[in-house]
């Protein structure tokens, strides 16, 4: 069987893919944990990220460089990437969402806004470098580092789980040892009692927009190191896979995004190998479902975590 | 924009034929409104019917006339978009997976017509029986998954499907099944590529038989369960309603119109592939409902002709044309949150004056404070006395209400311990204690919106313990809400009318009394509160002590055997208190027993016949009003050392 000859790969694979996904579920989780609603706009980021990084690209060849050159070229990459990613974020909160919630708009309302601001993202982001499959060239080589029974690590693979895991690091040191930290979970368990407390909700929810704007733009980054190409509708297919990971984990839970993450990886990639590439997504909704059936709020309730913290 | 226009006002036409004229206006009057309605609706379909044919210049695309997009996407749209806001608008799930009834509906007329050879009518009630099927998998599914994670998990199945076609030999895989052919002709009409007007029109009698039975679904009993439901699920079960079973309902008749429209689409493009059932499908129709005004027919249909037509006619602006649509889906949400056509009630200005009391001989004029006691005593004798009371011992040896060792525990925190108290037919029983003591924790126990860890709940000598809150509402035991949970967005009549006509579905008879009885006895509930010059007024809208009364009328249209009354004098003024303890005793003097947690000593100790206290979820004393006034333990506990009363 396809699985267990090549299991190491197919878990590489998996590891990937859930290492991918973490990015998109810890925006999701972090939005939802401060504001209770799913933010559809925040793939969108992504599919804008990656096209400044393409262009950045037609800016500067590192190629003859050095490897000095290709460091500082990641470095700006990122940077570039940080501050493009950073203002949409805060854009979307200031002119979309502190509004609404000011407004006591409803979630679903909401939901639909930021399906609006989807849209306003993905399409400028096709006006400006068309609606074609855009190609990027990988600045730097990517060597085989090692390899697990059969499975060849590459130099990227390593980047990406590694960006991966400290990224989540850092936003559960951030969330649970800072004082602002503390102040994300009061305005998840009762806004109106942080407000009377002296925590502004709409400045949490502004640095955790920014910090969202961090996380897209390390995703893009690594998505384009990753995939060499993108188009400008990437958004969608991001949108529904990052979603399920933070719902697999169970919403607004740091946490469970990242187990969630990996989990739907895996569960895509052993899916592919088990049933054929075709049925590869229907496994990963089906698994879903299915797992929502049995634990209606995820595998990890954030109610435990509330308790707790 | 005219298109948009004559849609709306088709929309709002048909809908204004079934605005029931209220009884007491002039019958010239009347007659010439429904004449006036008649020709409106004339007009309007003679409008919408000659779209296809008319060449309006400014509303035509660019690239293709007007009369093209009318079927798809606008006409598609706009069924799809009744069909989800039975779900989304009117009970209030989201579901992001829609277009999986719709492509159910596709591909059985595909199969069954290509396959098959089934003529086209034939096929369409299957199409619609599969797209129900369907939709009740996704209500069963909305018992189990709620909120944000049953839209996540309908996003799961619309997409499951999808793949599921796309994957599957016999519907075609990508490749989709081709050649369906044409319905054959109907009334002289012939169909084919060469007359797709012909296909306009049979669309338009489908949106239109759709609007006619979805609008008078929406004006029965079971539209008001729906919309209390959507208000409020909670206080909605508590009123009787079963809110399960309505929900599963809600589910599948939506269904119905993507399975119609799904059949149509098929029979149209003669070719199906599942790219067409994808996720943009199922949000886009999402949009429109909420761009619209969900909960309103004629906003839904306005925002599905805005979200079918808007990005067509952008068209022009080439490559633009998606950001434009997607920055005025933004903005029409911040700045109209309720939609469109959302927190405009047209019907208003037909309307004028609050409508009178139907078939009750006229508006009342605003009574005075004494005047109204007095009708209120009169109309709370006449209400029937429960079954129970007349057989039962007057002199209290057999209660109505026993609360038995109940004990409830969130956690680490027991909030009833060991609690015991019994009511009495035709008497009034009070809780009182300290904040925090468990007095509403009692009332949530007893009407089973927590479970008891141990003890009963009987009601006579029925065991209600381990039953829904729904049936024990059925069976007798009503309340009111410390935090008023009224149906905000349902007139006062409306919510009195909830309650009765959940009542008159359990009992025997069932079927047999119409909606008219329950709105007449919703009347005499609101007189009996004296808001009866305020039934037609939006219960949101009402001023608190309004809210507090038409809490009343509305558990009292339960005809409960037991009445829990949680704080209902808050904020209540020296006269309204007055006007209370009249309507309490009313209440208990026609057999009913009646549980009263309320703060103001002097109504508690004018009106009760038994006191109970309570302190830390347990029961400190238990008695006559003057044995709890002395007690000692009750003065250092609650009262205080000088007395209140």
């Amino acid at each position: 069987m396809l699985l267990i000859r090549e299991f190491p790969s197919y878990t590489l694979i998996g590891l990937l893919l859930g290492a991918m996904y973490v990015f998109l579920a810890l925006g999701y989780t972090l939005v939802y944990r401060v504001l209770k609603v799913v933010d559809l706009s925040y793939s969108a980021t992504f599919a804008v990220g990656m096209f400044f990084a393409v262009a950045l690209q037609g800016w500067w060849d590192p190629s003859s460089q050095g490897p000095w050159g290709v460091f500082l070229f990641c470095l700006a990459t990122l940077a570039l990437l940080g501050v493009v990613c950073v203002l949409i974020r805060l854009l979307v909160q200031w002119g979309v969402f502190q509004p609404m919630r000011n407004r006591g708009a409803s979630n679903l309302v909401v939901v639909i806004a930021s399906l609006g601001i989807y849209y306003v993202l993905q399409e400028a982001a096709g006006l400006w470098q068309g609606q074609d499959l855009l190609s990027y060239t990988l600045p730097f080589d990517n060597v085989v580092l090692f390899s697990v029974g059969g499975a060849q690590v590459k130099l990227v693979h390593v980047l990406v789980i590694a960006a991966a895991l400290l990224t989540a690091l850092a936003v559960g040191v951030w969330l649970q040892m800072t004082r602002f930290g503390k102040s994300v979970t009061a305005v998840a368990q009762d806004p109106i009692a942080a407000q009377l407390n002296g925590i502004s909700v709409n400045a949490v929810a502004t640095i955790v927009f920014g910090v969202t704007g961090v996380l897209a733009a390390i995703g893009s980054t690594l998505y384009m190191f990753f995939y060499t190409n993108t188009s400008y509708d990437v958004g969608l297919v991001l949108a529904v896979n990052g979603l399920i990971a933070a719902l697999l984990g169970g919403m607004g839970n740091v946490s469970g995004a990242v187990v969630g993450s990996f989990l739907f990886g895996l569960i895509e990639s052993y899916g592919a190998a088990v049933f054929g590439g075709t049925w590869q997504d229907v496994i990963g909704y089906i698994a879903l479902v299915i797992l929502l059936l049995v634990a209606p709020s995820g595998m990890i309730r954030e109610r435990r975590e509330l308790t707790r913290a | 924009m005219s298109s948009t226009d004559n849609s709306r006002l088709n929309g709002m036409a048909t809908d204004s034929i079934l605005v029931r004229a209220p009884a007491d206006r002039p019958a010239a009057r009347t007659w010439r409104r429904t004449t006036l309605n008649v020709i409106l609706a004339l007009c309007g379909l003679v409008l919408l019917y000659s779209l296809p044919v008319l060449k309006i210049p400014l509303i035509d695309t660019p690239q293709v006339s007007f009369a093209s997009v009318l079927f798809y996407p606008i006409g598609i749209y706009v069924l799809l978009a009744i069909g989800l806001d039975m779900t989304v608008g009117r009970s209030g799930q989201l579901n992001l997976g829609y277009a999986a009834l719709f492509a159910a509906g596709a591909y059985t007329t595909a199969l069954l017509s290509t396959t098959l050879n089934m003529p086209y009518y034939a096929t369409i009630v299957p199409a619609i029986i599969v797209a129900m099927a369907l939709g009740l998998a996704v209500g069963l599914v909305s018992l189990r998954v709620s909120g944000d994670y049953f839209a996540i998990v309908t996003l799961g199945i619309g997409l499951v499907v999808q793949e599921v076609i796309a994957n599957a030999d016999f519907l075609g895989k990508t490749i989709g099944i081709s050649s369906i052919p044409s319905p054959g002709p109907l009334l002289g009409l012939t169909f084919g590529p060469l007359n797709p007007e012909a296909y306009d029109w049979l669309l338009f009698s489908m949106i239109i038989v759709v609007c006619i039975v979805f609008a008078l679904l929406y004006r029965s009993s079971i539209g008001r369960a729906w919309s209390a439901i959507r208000d409020d699920e909670g206080a909605a079960a508590l009123m009787g309603v079963r809110t399960r079973r309505l929900k599963v309902l809600a589910s599948m008749i939506g269904g119905a119109p993507a399975g119609l429209a799904g059949s149509i689409y098929a029979a149209q493009v003669g070719y199906i592939s599942p790219g067409t059932f994808g996720l943009t499908l199922s949000i886009l129709v999402l949009a429109a409902v909420v761009l619209g005004g969900r909960g309103r027919l004629a906003g839904v249909i306005l925002g599905a002709v805005i979200v079918g037509y808007l990005p067509e006619r952008f068209l022009a602006l080439d490559k633009v044309h998606t950001l434009l649509f997607g920055a005025v889906i933004a903005i029409v949400m911040i700045f109209r949150p309720e939609g469109l056509l959302g927190a405009f009630d047209w019907r208003s200005l037909l309307r004028r004056s609050p409508a009178g009391s139907s078939g009750m001989g006229g508006a009342t004029p605003r009574a005075a404070p004494t005047e109204r006691s007095a009708s209120v005593a009169a109309a709370v004798s006449r209400t029937r006395a429960p079954d129970d009371a007349r057989h039962g011992d007057r002199e209290g040896r057999k209660p109505m209400l026993a609360v038995d060792h109940a004990r409830v525990a969130f956690g680490g925190v027991v909030a009833l311990n060991d609690v015991s108290l019994t009511t009495m037919p035709g008497t009034v029983t009070s809780v009182i204690g300290p904040n925090g003591a468990g007095k509403t924790t009692l009332i949530n126990a007893v009407t089973g919106v927590y479970r008891l860890e141990s003890g009963r709940v009987l009601l006579g000598d029925h065991d209600v313990t381990h039953e829904a809150s729904a049936s024990r509402s059925l069976e007798g035991i009503a309340r009111t809400f410390q935090n008023i949970r009224l149906f905000g967005k349902m007139t006062a009549l409306e919510n009195v009318m909830v309650a009765a006509e959940a009542k008159r579905r359990s009992t025997a008879s069932r079927g047999r009394e119409d909606h008219r009885d329950a709105a007449e006895e919703a009347w005499t509930l609101l007189r009996e509160v004296g808001l009866q010059d305020l039934a037609a007024v939006c219960s949101d809208q009402l001023s608190y002590g309004a809210q507090r009364r038409l809490e009343i009328a509305r558990a009292l249209a339960l005809d409960p055997k037991v009445l829990l009354l949680d704080e209902p004098a808050a904020g209540a003024n020296t006269t309204e208190k007055r006007d209370l303890t009249r309507l309490i005793g009313n209440i208990a003097g026609s057999g009913r027993s009646v549980l009263l947690i309320e703060h103001d000593m002097r109504l508690v100790m004018e009106i009760s016949s038994k006191v109970v206290v309570l302190n830390f979820g347990k029961v400190i004393a238990d008695g006559s009003p003057e044995e709890i006034q002395r007690d000692p333990e009750v003065i250092a506990a609650y009262l205080g050392e000088t007395r209140h009363v």
